[in-house]
């Protein structure tokens, strides 16, 4: 329990006063003489139990009475966990609202507000019950900290709209602390409006260092206050495009998307998804199993003329609508974004890979030093890279197994959808594995009948495959050529043969190198929506190398429909039309949500106390049905105090009352 | 023999000369044979020459020829004395409480005006009366005696008489029973507040000592029925105790107390044979001294 008027409480010594006046009253009796005491000695020791327990549940009732007038007059706080803490908001402290406005904060709860907004009102309804003046506001779709006047501005729809870019809780706390640090604050109070996914808290942050220590340099003055939802039995579904292409059959262009919906949970469902291109809608039933569904390449007609198209799919509004469309933009040389790393130059690959997509991360001729320190990505391109993968959809990997910092990159890149095919090294070392795969001996003595889909072909050389991986060639000796396996939402191909010389039948024939590439290339979830798309709030990747140093503000042609007062560009999800400085014709950019907001994974506050140690976390659960009180955490709780007061007086006067009276009474 | 108290303010203030004279009228009785020194009006265990016949008795060499019945001799022959019941005087000895309970409201002038009244009716009548007073300093026994110049010095032994201390009543009759080797009327005059098991003790001790016991139990009424309306403070008057008392919560304990008090105290006075009276002050002293002399005549004629 905490006080709004703490100073109320110093008045406490007061509950003696019952106790007292019960001692004065003991000397204020009269005294009189009296000889036939053995007769009250028989009485009082027939009555004294009773009366004895009677005398001290009166003292008590009247000392809890005056206890509870002192505690209403200090204006108790019924604060449930929230602890004491709150105390000393209304009076010192800083207040620190750190908000998470990435899609998934946008799920709705039990009483129709989303996540957000009823995390929002819970804090303003807390800060104002406390008369918190000193809010600053640490916004995951702004770029600086926000000075807030009033626990009731948190409330307005600038800050109660949603972005479509995921948070990052990690930087939005180091700045917040780094701010309390700054301005000299040692008592605040630091409050964390954010429903803990995995995608937001991003806990291999190298942040969460800095923010243990600098916890531990402002002290135990600083509380951290951190939201914690009710799981809910609602259903999400969510939709994003994985690619989109043109795709001509000679007498008609028509535009190919694939789509992809997941479920929350494995139940089978139909769920319609509406394609809008150019005005147009067409919708197509996407059956989802086991909390997944796609439907590939479906055909959209578009005019012919056109070089570009934009358009979006959205499935029915659903518990979240924040993840129920997406948007795409089609241009004519859109490719597929490529990375190839490989050990040994290969000519056979690069130029399939300058035919089937677009080379954004080259690592060529790397050598076996380099592979073997494992940070062949890292140096790619020619310089350091902290994300090298970051805009890559398919990875091409010719040499040994990635290991080091190399696997988990490559590893967190299939979980994330993205597809990988790797090539044996000239000589393989059979002790490196990757997904418990392993490169075997070389078999270049004889030549060799393969078969591949429908097609059969020679081979001369090839890498055996060990491990434990879907067959989809193999040679008559039943040696598997290529196979592939399933890591996350990703795959992982693997092919024998040989790439590197340029003579191989394989490499000559190149159909069968050809269409294992397609595969795999196809194969990637990760579509960065076209060449022009964008990931929301990403902006510091992309968003100057696609439009410009000198692009004239955006026009959103598209965009989620409710969102018109969140006009932060590149939070916000939809077409964006931007005019570069000097040209006269606009680019279109396709803004989507991460694709990883669609993961349900929650970080737990043992992991959060493992990442920084040095802070005590206070949960609050964010009351969320219909008949939850919209006033915050916090509620003065006076009214129960003085009708306990009243029933306390009423008790004592019942027992005050003389024996026989008490008698008739009840 | 009409004898008048001292003339001193003592006696002035708990003795009524009226009261004693209109209950000299009833005699003072003993319930059981007395041995006296002179001859009286109170039976004797000895035989005697008074004008009640007792029975006849073989006569035996030594025997005074006067008393010889000789009408009895003619009938048969054979030589019988005829014996008369001896009358004797009467040794009363009056125990006064003077325990400090006897402060309480007129428990002590009442007790004054008890034991001055009979003591002047018995030394009126020619008996003996004593005084001893139980209190915490132990008084002394003033001894029975029959001559009129002893009832102006008991009544300023009496007027002596001061409450305070513990009450040691049942001692002092203990040490009576001792004491006294004749047979004698003890008056006890007190409130009988202690243990009622005492006074059984005390009682039948001395009816083993073949004494009369008569018991005057001073009670005040507002002992029986206090008046108490708030909680009060209640002052022993025997010792330093006190104790708070709510007249709510103790009323009903306080009156069964009183209840099975006076039950027991009946009931042993009856088994022990004990001449109980209860003396209500708010009730005359005469009335209640007129039923005690009433009572003695009727039980001696009984």
């Amino acid at each position: 329990m905490s006080f709004l008027r703490l100073g109320a409480l110093w008045a406490l010594p007061l509950v003696l006063l019952p106790i007292l006046i019960h001692l004065i009253h003991r000397r204020r009796h009269p005294t009189i003489p009296w000889a036939a005491m053995m007769f009250l000695q028989r009485a009082a020791h027939a009555r004294r139990g009773g009366a004895k327990l009677r005398r001290w549940l009166i003292l008590a009732v009247r000392t809890l009475v005056v206890a509870a007038i002192l505690f209403a007059l200090a204006r108790p706080l019924s604060s449930g966990m929230f602890g004491i803490a709150a105390s000393r908001v209304g009076s010192t402290a800083t207040t620190i609202v750190i908000l998470d406005r990435s899609p998934s904060m946008q799920r709705r709860v039990a009483n129709g507000d989303t996540r957000q907004v009823a995390g929002l009102r819970s804090i303003a309804g807390t800060l104002k019950t406390l008369g918190a003046d000193q809010i600053t506001l640490f916004d995951s779709a702004a770029s600086h900290s926000i000075a807030v006047g009033s626990a009731d501005a948190l409330l307005e729809p600038i800050f109660t709209s949603a972005a479509d870019s995921s948070a990052d809780v990690p930087r939005l706390l180091h700045d917040a602390l780094v701010h309390l640090q700054s301005n000299d604050r040692k008592v605040a109070d630091v409050w964390v409006c954010s429903d803990r996914r995995q995608n937001d808290w991003k806990v291999d942050a190298a942040q969460w260092k800095q923010i243990s220590d600098l916890a531990v340099q402002l002290g135990s003055g600083v509380r951290y206050h951190l939201l914690d939802y009710p799981a809910d039995q609602q259903t999400n579904a969510s939709v994003a495009v994985t690619r989109a292409r043109w795709v001509d059959d000679g007498s008609e262009r028509q535009l190919a998307i694939t789509i992809n919906v997941s479920r929350d949970d494995n139940s089978s469902a139909v769920v319609p998804a509406s394609v809008t291109v150019g005005g147009v809608t067409s919708v197509v039933d996407i059956n989802v199993d086991q909390g997944i569904g796609q439907v590939t390449d479906f055909h959209v007609p578009t005019a012919p003329v056109e070089d570009q198209v934009y358009g979006q799919v959205s499935i029915p509004p659903d518990v979240n609508a924040a993840d129920d469309q997406w948007f795409f933009t089609v241009s004519e040389d859109q490719k597929r974004r490529l990375g190839l790393v490989t050990e040994t130059s290969s000519l056979a690959l690069e130029v399939a890979s300058e035919v089937l997509g677009k080379i954004v991360l080259a690592n060529t001729e790397a050598g076996d030093d380099v592979t073997d320190q494992g940070t062949r990505l890292q140096v790619a391109n020619g310089k350091t890279v902290e994300n090298p993968l970051a805009q890559v959809e398919c990875l091409i990997w010719q040499g040994q197994f990635p290991k080091g910092q190399d696997a988990e990159l490559v590893n967190r890149f299939l979980q994330q959808g993205g597809s990988a095919i790797f090539f044996p090294p000239v000589t393989s070392a059979q002790t490196i594995e990757f997904q418990a795969v392993r490169w075997g001996q070389w078999n270049r003595q004889e030549n060799q009948q393969a078969t591949f889909d429908e097609w059969e072909f020679q081979i001369a050389s090839h890498c055996s495959i060990d491990g434990e991986v879907v067959r989809l060639s193999s040679t008559v000796n039943n040696d598997v050529l290529a196979g592939k396996i399933r890591v996350g939402q990703g795959t992982a191909w693997f092919c024998g043969a040989d790439v590197i010389d340029a003579d191989d039948m394989f490499v000559k024939n190149g159909l069968v190198l050809y269409g294992l590439l397609s595969e795999a290339i196809d194969s990637s979830l990760l579509f960065d929506v076209g060449s022009d798309g964008l990931v929301a709030g990403q902006l510091d990747d992309g968003w100057t190398a696609v439009i410009g140093d000198g692009a004239t503000a955006g026009r959103y042609l598209l965009s989620r429909s409710n969102q018109n007062s969140f006009n932060q560009l590149g939070h916000r999800a939809g077409v964006l039309l931007v005019t570069p400085a000097g040209q006269d014709q606009g680019r279109l950019i396709a803004i989507n949500r991460s694709a990883d907001e669609s993961l349900q994974q929650q970080v737990d506050v043992a992991t959060l106390h493992a990442l920084a140690g040095g802070i005590d976390w206070n949960q609050v659960t964010v009351a969320v049905d219909q008949t939850a009180s919209r006033g915050g955490f916090v509620r003065e709780i006076w009214g129960i105090i003085w009708t306990l007061v009243i029933a306390g007086m009423l008790c004592e006067a019942w027992l005050s009352l003389p024996a026989r009276a008490r008698r008739t009474s009840t | 023999m009409d004898q008048q108290p001292g003339n001193d303010a003592a006696a002035q203030t708990f003795f009524d000369p009226k009261l004693a004279e209109r209950l000299s009228a009833l005699p003072l009785v003993a319930r059981r044979a007395m041995l006296g020194t002179v001859s009286g009006r109170h039976q004797s265990p000895h035989r005697g020459s008074s004008v009640e016949f007792a029975e006849y008795r073989r006569y035996q060499p030594g025997d005074d020829l006067r008393r010889l019945d000789w009408r009895a001799y003619g009938r048969s022959d054979r030589h019988y004395v005829k014996e008369f019941e001896a009358d004797t005087n009467l040794r009363m000895v009056l125990v006064v409480d003077g325990s400090g309970s006897m402060g309480f409201g007129d428990k002590l002038h009442a007790a004054r005006q008890i034991a001055s009244t009979l003591a002047y009716i018995a030394i009126n009548q020619g008996d003996a009366a004593g005084l001893t007073c139980s209190s915490e300093e132990g008084g002394d026994l003033l001894p029975p005696r029959r001559i009129a110049g002893h009832v102006s010095v008991l009544f300023d032994r009496l007027g002596a008489i001061t409450a305070s201390g513990v009450t040691k009543i049942e001692q002092t009759l203990h040490q009576l029973a001792e004491t006294i080797r004749e047979r004698a009327l003890i008056v006890v005059i007190s409130d009988l507040l202690f243990e009622p098991p005492l006074l059984r003790s005390a009682a039948e001790h001395l009816a083993f000592r073949k004494h009369d016991v008569a018991v005057f139990h001073l009670m005040d009424p507002t002992e029986l029925q206090p008046s108490w309306d708030r909680p009060v403070r209640l002052q022993d008057m025997e010792s330093d105790e006190s104790i708070m008392v709510d007249p709510d919560i103790i009323a009903d304990g306080y009156d069964v107390a009183v209840r099975e008090y006076i039950e027991e105290i009946e009931r042993i006075s009856r088994e022990t044979s004990v001449d109980y009276h209860r003396v209500m002050l708010d009730r005359p002293i005469g009335e209640t001294l007129m039923r005690f002399l009433a009572g003695r005549g009727r039980d001696l004629k009984q």
